[in-house]
């Protein structure tokens, strides 16, 4: 005790602490705080009140504001020291959007170089590949005119020339080294996706798409390759920014996280479990 | 003979002669035999071999957006969007993009085109605010901004002044420097992302006129390449709030430097009653003069888009039971309608019947225009699709909070605040042309051979003639007949015989969406006392259901929507319709257009997919299920 009375820290906070009690045994308003009222302030109200009714508010619209936005001031800082913004919801809310809000900024001011978006690159080169190109012939079975197109679809795979056997539909029948960006185009996505796992070289289906059933033949089916890195690095910076900010919000989340220990509380046995696993 | 648009009788020549290695003798030959040729389109006999040699007629239609912002536009940038013109490429043409608010996005299949079409008016200021451009400080205004946007006031210090002064036309920046830095930016952009044949960006922008806050905003459309729109600066509502001004504007950059411009107007609905009207801005009546101007420089109506569609309202068509979509009436700055007159010179219905009449009254129709939808997003993402919708503003980017918010405060009443639950999810334009290039697009649009849709991306021709026949709706070869015998939508059809005429019409469904209930043909005219009439004829329904005597349907299709997953089925409507169609009511003596309309079964809305994502529960007013649909460009009957 008698080593803390003589360090020089101790006599600082002591004089701070007298300071603190005779400024307050003297000043009989106690615990005041500043609420400015400036031009600044002025001219903001004013360009409100301007938007909202297209004119200049008057000398009285003016103090009326002003005293509105004082009262909100004083209740604001009381709300504050009754410690009411703890536990809101809405309040919780917002601080976390800032506080993610600022993570991001960090994040973008982390430009990578150039090596650093080329090893991207290598690393999620899927992401980066051209649409496959197709040469194959389709058939059209129509929901609107047969009972059951499916089963008519199945019955013309045994058939000897499946060809005769189609509706018409003015779309294209015939494709021939096109990409699969312009089949996708005419018979919708669904129907792309379900080529990629069929069989080439002979009539296959009932295929899927939008405006029925499809049977396809396949006769050439030639993978496109990768996109050259020169010519989307844009769309690789953009992939691994975004990549880079969710990494770095985690990560900053993760090392915020080692500050706090997590008491788990609760009565479910599932969800205890799946929480104490996760922290 | 019906006046063919389609020049491909000319060009059958030019083509047998690339067939035949272009010997003279046989060029000439050919020519002279070239009206024979025509008339054996359709039958068996043929010149050539292959009998596609010649065809000269659009076989493609393109899907894409005329009206997206960016965060070169004031209204956007300093509330949020971050997002410019090469991001909207990109994002348009399938790639996949980081929204303003940190989202991850993507379309579901690319857009073929797009124009960026930022506000002309201080064309840039947000991003030069961002990278402290050294011009933009240089300037007192531009300097007092950037502080302000320093100080985290960007929306508050800048934007809400700037609005107010810029809606009474007063440029604050005054710097052609700065104008002409921001402009070259956004024909960069659009030159580097111009991919001919696979995707278009086009160079434009927006001319916002707004006198006394009314909607009387065009889009400028550029055929050009920067090499030729670099000659120019947009003219801007500071120039001149006076759309006769920006015609004048348009014909000296066409005079001048070779090039081709047109505009396209929007929001009728928020124009308060001047979008469609018959008086000038200076309070003179219209005359032929104007008239003739107005459709040489706007041949089309940006119809739908996110603020309201823009068809016809419920009170001006009381027997349409599919009036109410999308109905934005209650403009902001104004309050509600009076009376429903205003509505008359708001509305795209009307207004083409109100043409027929200025057309007897002045000689020229001043408002026979084609239809286009857009979107009209300030995101930079052309994101319309329902469950893939992107916003109007970044703050109505996807989020569980986003349908509550104000999106548009009423200076007048909070019951007058625009929510942003109340947007549509905007449109996309359909254009029918012959290869997708900057060039083939314009040309198409010059000719109004387009189509409008509220988001789908449905197929939908349309043709009037006098000789058409049942069965040539069920030909193989239904274009190419279609446009050798008749004429396609946008058009004129005259030399008439006193007959009813002819329409064939073919609707696809879009292949990843919903199927059609029914394709329905809307005429209007104008009666021997010269009043306004209107009718609707359903020329093809799905699932069996009857057409009455008086050409209706009254039959709903049902719906297959559950509003609680957000989820549909097609076990209704029809894949495709094909039909033809003659007017029983036709009167030879009198002036008539005639417009499609498609509609697909009922579907989700964007509310029904953000309240099954976010589990949110939403006052039942609010619209969960709809129909979405096309309006295609009129075709116009005229008597001798």
């Amino acid at each position: 005790m008698k080593k803390i009375v003589k360090e020089p820290l101790f006599h600082f906070l002591l004089i701070g602490a007298i300071i603190f009690l005779v400024y307050m045994m003297v000043n009989t308003e106690q615990n005041t705080q500043e609420i400015v009222i400036d031009d600044n302030l002025v001219n903001e109200l004013a360009s409100k009140w301007e938007l909202k009714r297209n004119r200049r508010p008057t000398l009285e619209e003016m103090e009326g504001m002003i005293n509105q936005y004082v009262e909100q001031e004083v209740l604001y800082q009381e709300a504050l020291t009754m410690n009411l913004d703890h536990n809101d919801e809405i309040v919780k809310r917002r601080l976390a959007q800032k506080m993610e809000f600022i993570s991001d900024n960090m994040a973008e001011s982390l430009q990578p170089t150039l090596e650093m978006l080329e090893s991207y690159y290598e690393e999620h080169k899927d992401n980066y590949a051209k649409a496959p190109i197709y040469s194959m012939q389709v058939l059209y079975f129509s929901e609107d005119k047969r009972e059951n197109a499916s089963a008519d679809a199945l019955a013309a795979l045994n058939h000897e020339n499946p060809l005769e056997l189609g509706d018409n539909i003015s779309l294209p029948s015939n494709y021939k080294d096109e990409s699969a960006f312009k089949i996708t185009r005419d018979y919708g996505r669904v129907f792309t996706n379900a080529l990629d796992s069929l069989e080439t070289g002979k009539w296959v289906g009932p295929v899927q798409s939008g405006f029925g059933i499809h049977l396809v033949n396949i006769l050439e089916k030639k993978a496109a390759g990768y996109y050259e890195f020169d010519d989307i690095a844009e769309k690789v910076s953009t992939d691994y920014n975004f990549d880079a900010s969710n990494d770095f919000k985690q990560e900053l989340i993760a090392t915020l996280l080692k500050n706090y220990s997590i008491q788990i509380d609760v009565e479910d046995p599932s969800l205890k479990k799946e929480l104490d696993e996760k922290y | 003979m019906i006046k063919m648009k389609h020049t491909y009788l000319l060009a059958i020549p030019a083509l047998l002669l690339a067939a035949c290695g272009g010997s003279e003798e046989k060029v000439t030959n050919l020519t002279s035999n070239s009206e024979a040729t025509v008339t054996s389109i359709t039958s068996e006999k043929r010149d050539n071999y292959s009998p596609f040699v010649g065809d000269d007629y659009p076989q493609d239609v393109y899907f894409g957006d005329l009206h997206l912002h960016t965060s070169f536009s004031v209204d956007a940038g300093l509330v949020g969007c971050k997002l410019g013109p090469e991001d909207a490429y990109r994002f348009a043409s399938g790639e996949e993009v980081v929204t303003s608010t940190g989202l991850k996005a993507k379309l579901n299949r690319p857009l073929d085109f797009l124009m960026v079409s930022d506000h002309g008016t201080n064309l840039g200021i947000p991003p030069m605010l961002w990278e402290a451009d050294p011009d933009l400080l240089a300037n007192e205004i531009g300097k007092k901004w950037y502080d302000l946007v320093q100080e985290g006031k960007g929306k508050e210090g800048v934007y809400l002044p700037w609005l107010q002064t810029t809606m009474k036309g007063i440029d604050q920046i005054k710097s052609e420097k700065i104008m002409r830095n921001a402009w070259t930016r956004e024909m960069d952009a659009a030159e580097k992302y111009n991919q001919p044949g696979v995707f278009t960006a086009i160079i434009g922008y927006e001319w916002t006129s707004m006198p006394g806050g009314n909607n009387l905003h065009r889009v400028v459309v550029f055929k050009d390449g920067k090499e030729k729109v670099n000659n120019i600066l947009p003219f801007t509502a500071f120039d001149s709030q006076d759309p006769e001004d920006l015609w004048k504007y348009m014909s000296n950059y066409e005079q001048k430097y070779g090039g081709s411009v047109l505009a396209i107007p929007h929001n009728g609905n928020m124009s308060d009653g001047l979008m469609f009207s018959v008086e000038r801005m200076n309070g003179e009546p219209i005359d032929a003069e104007y008239a003739t101007n107005r459709m040489k420089w706007e041949p089309l109506y940006e119809v739908t888009q996110i603020k309201g569609d823009g068809e016809t309202h419920p009170k001006l068509s009381t027997t349409d039971e599919f009036a109410d979509y999308g109905t934005w009436d209650i403009n902001p700055f104004k309050g509600p309608a009076e009376n429903t007159k205003r509505y008359e010179t708001e509305y795209a219905r009307t207004a083409l019947q109100i043409g027929l009449q200025q057309k007897q009254k002045i000689g020229v129709n001043p408002f026979k225009f084609g239809m286009i939808g857009s979107t009209d997003a300030h995101t930079g993402l052309t994101g319309w699709q329902e469950n893939n919708y992107m916003g109007k503003f970044p703050s109505s980017e996807p989020s569980a909070e986003r349908y509550e918010e104000v999106l548009i405060p009423s200076p007048l009443d909070k019951k007058y605040d625009i929510m942003t639950w109340m947007e549509v999810a905007g449109g996309l334009t359909a254009v029918w042309a012959k290869e997708n290039t900057r060039e083939a697009l314009f040309d198409a649009m010059q000719q109004k051979e387009t189509y409008a849709t509220t988001g789908t991306r449905l197929r939908v021709r349309f043709f009037a003639g006098w000789e058409y026949t049942k069965q040539d709706a069920t030909r193989s070869d239904f274009a190419k007949n279609a446009y050798a015998n008749g004429v396609p939508m946008g058009s004129d059809l005259t030399d008439g015989n006193g007959k009813s005429p002819n329409f064939l019409i073919q609707a696809m469904k879009d292949p990843d969406g919903a199927n059609l209930d029914r394709v329905q043909v809307i005429k209007g005219w104008v009666d021997a006392n010269g009043e306004r009439q209107e009718r609707i004829y359903d020329v093809a329904v799905s699932d069996g259901r009857v057409i009455d005597k008086t050409g209706r349907c009254k039959t709903s299709v049902g719906s297959t929507v559950n509003v609680k997953e957000a989820t549909y089925d097609n076990s209704i409507g029809s894949t495709s319709m094909t039909t033809y169609w003659s007017d029983p009511d036709f009167d030879a003596a009198l002036d008539a257009v005639y417009y499609v309309r498609v509609l697909e079964i009922p579907t989700p809305t964007w509310l029904a997919y953000d309240a099954n994502f976010y589990k949110l529960s939403m006052p039942k007013e609010y619209p969960m299920t709809h129909q979405e649909r096309a309006y295609t460009s009129p075709i116009w009957y005229a008597p001798k």
